[in-house]
C-alpha cells in the first residue's frame, strides 16, 4: 500500500513539474488584470469590455427612433451621470464613449434618472474595448488603419483627425480595421474607449 | 479553561470589530470595478492590465527575429482579428496596441489564423494599461509627461504630437514617466491603450 502511495506521489509530482515546466502562454505577466484569463476566453480570442449604459436620444423624445446596433455613441452630458449614452452630429465629439452592440429602445419616460429607469426598456451594452463594428457615415470614405470618431451623422463614424483649437472635438475613438466606402454598415474597427 | 477560552473568543470578536470599523482605506469607492481589489494586489501596487496576443512580424518571416521585450506595437490590421500585434514604422500609428513585457518568439508558420496558432510560440502578455518601461528611439529624446506614440523605428517609442490632417497618425498609447535621451531602454511611461 505505501509503495503504491509513493509511486502516486511520484507520479503526481512529475506531472506536476511538467506542467509547470511548459513555456510561452502560461506564463504569468506580473502583477496586474490579466483580462485573456479574467474574460474567460480561449487564447485566440480577441479581448472585449463591455458596460451597461442607459440610452437618451439626443432630441429627447420619448417612443422615438430606436438607436441601431453597431452606433457610435457618447456619454449623455445632460444625464451627467456617467451611464447615460447618447447620439451627437459632432464631428470627432470629444465625450466619444464607444459602439452600441445591440439595439435599444427609447426610454418610456423622458426626463428620468438612471436610477428612476431602472429596470426599463432603455438599456444596452456599451462596447469600450476590443474588436467591434461600426456604422460608417454618408460624407466621407474611411480607411484602414485611420483613426476613429463620431461624425455629423448621429450614430454614425468617420475618421478622427486631432484639433488644435478646440478642446471639445478631440474624440479619438480607436481605428478602423477595414476600409469603407461613405454610407456602409458592418465596417470592423478597434474601439479604444475604457 | 472556559474562562479563558471565553475571554480569548471575546477578546477576537472585539478587535474583530475594531479592526473592520477603521475607516480609510476599506472605504468603497462606490459602485464599479475596484480595479486595485480585481486585481489582487496590495492598495500600492500600481495598476496595471495585460492582454495575451499573439505576435506576427511585420516583414512577414517565419523564424525571424524574436521580438525584444519592452516594445511598442500595433493590432495588425492585415490579421485583422484584434489579437494579433506587430511593429510599425509609422510615426505615432493610430492603431497603437501596448508594450510587450515578454520576449515574443516569431511564428513557426506564417499565414495562420489566430485560431490554427493556438499553443504556439508567438504568443506574449501585451500591457495594456499602467506603468512600464519602454525602449525609446534612436532620433529624438523624450521628456518626462511627453504623451507617446510609436516611432519610426519598428518597437520603439517616440513622442507623440497629433495630427490635424492625417487619421492614420493619431495613435496616443499615454506619457513618458522620464526624460530620457534617444536610444535608450528601460524608459519608465505610462500606458493607456484600453
Amino acid at each position: 500500500m505505501k509503495k503504491i502511495l509513493s509511486l502516486v506521489l511520484i507520479a503526481l509530482m512529475v506531472a506536476g513539474v511538467a506542467y509547470a515546466a511548459t513555456p510561452g502562454y502560461r506564463l504569468s505577466p506580473g502583477i496586474g488584470e490579466n483580462m485573456t484569463t479574467a474574460q474567460g476566453g480561449q487564447q485566440s480570442d480577441p479581448g472585449k469590455t463591455f458596460r451597461m449604459v442607459r440610452f437618451m436620444p439626443a432630441t429627447a423624445t420619448a417612443n422615438s427612433t430606436t438607436l441601431t446596433a453597431e452606433s457610435i455613441v457618447i456619454w449623455d452630458l445632460s444625464s451627467d451621470d456617467g451611464v447615460t449614452i447618447t447620439t451627437t452630429e459632432t464631428s470627432y465629439d470629444s465625450a466619444v464613449a464607444g459602439i452600441i452592440v445591440h439595439a435599444c429602445l427609447t426610454p418610456e419616460t423622458i426626463g428620468n434618472t438612471a436610477a428612476v429607469d431602472r429596470g426599463k426598456r432603455n438599456w444596452t451594452w456599451l462596447q469600450t474595448h476590443g474588436l467591434a463594428q461600426v456604422r460608417v457615415q454618408n460624407l466621407g470614405s474611411v480607411v484602414v488603419g485611420e483613426a476613429m470618431a463620431t461624425s455629423n451623422n448621429e450614430g454614425e463614424a468617420g475618421s478622427f483627425v486631432a484639433s488644435a483649437s478646440a478642446a471639445g472635438l478631440n474624440g479619438n475613438a480607436g481605428f478602423f480595421f477595414d476600409s469603407a466606402a461613405a454610407d456602409t454598415d458592418d465596417v470592423e474597427c478597434f474601439v479604444t474607449c475604457e | 479553561m472556559k474562562k479563558i477560552i471565553s475571554i480569548f473568543i471575546v477578546a477576537l470578536l472585539v478587535t474583530g470589530s475594531a479592526f473592520a470599523a477603521t475607516p480609510g482605506f476599506r472605504l468603497s469607492p462606490g459602485i464599479g470595478e475596484n480595479k486595485t481589489s480585481v486585481q489582487g494586489g496590495q492598495q500600492s501596487d500600481p495598476g496595471k492590465t495585460f492582454r495575451m496576443v499573439r505576435y506576427v512580424p511585420a516583414g512577414g518571416s517565419g523564424d525571424s527575429t524574436t521580438l525584444v521585450t519592452e516594445s511598442i506595437v500595433i493590432w495588425d490590421l492585415v490579421s485583422d482579428d484584434g489579437v494579433t500585434v506587430t511593429t510599425t514604422t509609422t510615426s505615432p500609428d493610430s492603431a497603437v496596441a501596448g508594450i510587450i513585457v515578454q520576449a515574443a518568439l516569431s511564428p513557426e508558420t506564417l499565414g495562420n489564423s489566430a485560431k490554427e496558432d493556438r499553443g504556439k510560440r508567438n504568443w506574449t502578455w501585451l500591457q495594456t494599461h499602467g506603468v512600464s518601461q519602454v525602449r525609446v528611439n534612436a532620433t529624438n529624446g523624450v521628456v518626462a509627461g511627453n504623451s507617446m506614440g510609436t516611432s519610426a523605428t519598428a518597437g520603439e517609442a517616440d513622442i507623440f504630437v497629433a495630427s490635424a490632417s492625417d487619421a492614420t497618425k493619431n495613435g496616443n498609447a499615454g506619457f513618458f514617466y522620464d526624460t530620457s535621451a534617444k536610444a535608450l531602454d528601460d524608459v519608465e511611461c505610462f500606458l493607456m491603450c484600453e
